[in-house]
């Protein structure tokens, strides 16, 4: 059983840069959608406020970046790596690794095995049967709705 | 960077519906998955438990084993006698979770990868 997710790629940069493109410019790259963020049709960017306790923030006033906290920022080490807590005690870190001719970026989630701890935990426990009343409850919605 | 790990969790159970949805929808059908979730039982066990003949309650095993939710196997005591139980998928939901963690996180460093391309010749080495 996997708990944690880690994913990497080498991008042909060093680190120091790369590091500056992954964390000021995350609102230019990172995918804004209903997954991966809260509520996407308020998002304007991203940011991060660039400290050990700093905000990662989903940003809905860009004249005063404020929005809604997506994580809490646990490290700030320029340019070796940064981690945070998301909202749902998860640890996100991303690493930043000097190899010939760039840079390895991991970002690993650790924790998934705990979450939604209640969701989780139900679903190793019991399986189906105990899954079956949210498919009767959600069978029961749409069959409201037609 | 950080995942909506609600949103996954609804879209895993969501996908995982759209496959399970008709499979479902029947009361009968409802009432023989939660027998199974007790243990196996065989087709006439739980015919008698849902309160339907045997014949229904074959086709609607067979509804059931077609949308994955259980399986068949032939009894070691009586060859002739089909045994059925929920297939073994206590963490299906949380695996599809995750595996969805993944893919969201691979899709991010495509798009990181491909933003350090563009803004590669801005900026000297």
């Amino acid at each position: 059983m996997t708990e944690s997710v880690a994913v990497s790629r080498v991008v042909p940069t060093d680190p120091e840069r790369t590091f500056r493109l992954f964390t000021e410019e995350v609102g230019a790259w990172y995918r804004i959608d209903e997954s991966t963020v809260m509520d996407h049709e308020q998002t304007v960017t991203l940011r991060f406020e660039p400290r050990v306790g700093g905000r990662f923030m989903d940003v809905y006033d860009s004249s005063t970046g404020e929005g809604r906290e997506l994580g809490r920022i646990q490290l700030w080490e320029p340019p070796h790596r940064i981690q945070f807590l998301d909202a749902h005690d998860c640890e996100v870190e991303v690493s930043f690794v000097a190899v010939p001719h760039g840079t390895r970026v991991t970002i690993e989630q650790r924790g998934l095995g705990g979450l939604p701890d209640d969701v989780a935990e139900r679903v190793r426990q019991w399986g189906w049967h105990i899954i079956t009343p949210w498919f009767a409850e959600y069978v029961t919605q749409r069959d409201e709705e037609t | 960077l950080t995942i909506s790990t609600v949103r996954l969790i609804i879209n895993a159970i969501v996908d995982q519906l759209d496959t399970t949805i008709a499979a479902l929808a029947d009361p009968t059908r409802r009432r023989t998955i939660d027998v199974l979730g007790r243990g196996r039982a065989r087709a006439s066990d739980l015919a008698l438990a849902a309160g339907t003949s045997r014949a229904a309650m074959s086709r609607h095993l067979r509804v059931l084993r077609g949308s994955g939710l259980v399986d068949v196997e032939v009894s070691t005591t009586d060859g002739r006698e089909h045994v059925y139980r929920l297939r073994d998928d206590r963490l299906a939901a949380l695996q599809n979770w995750i595996d969805q963690v993944r893919a969201s996180w691979e899709d991010q460093l495509d798009r990181f990868e491909a933003h350090v391309e563009r803004r590669r010749g801005d900026e000297p080495r």
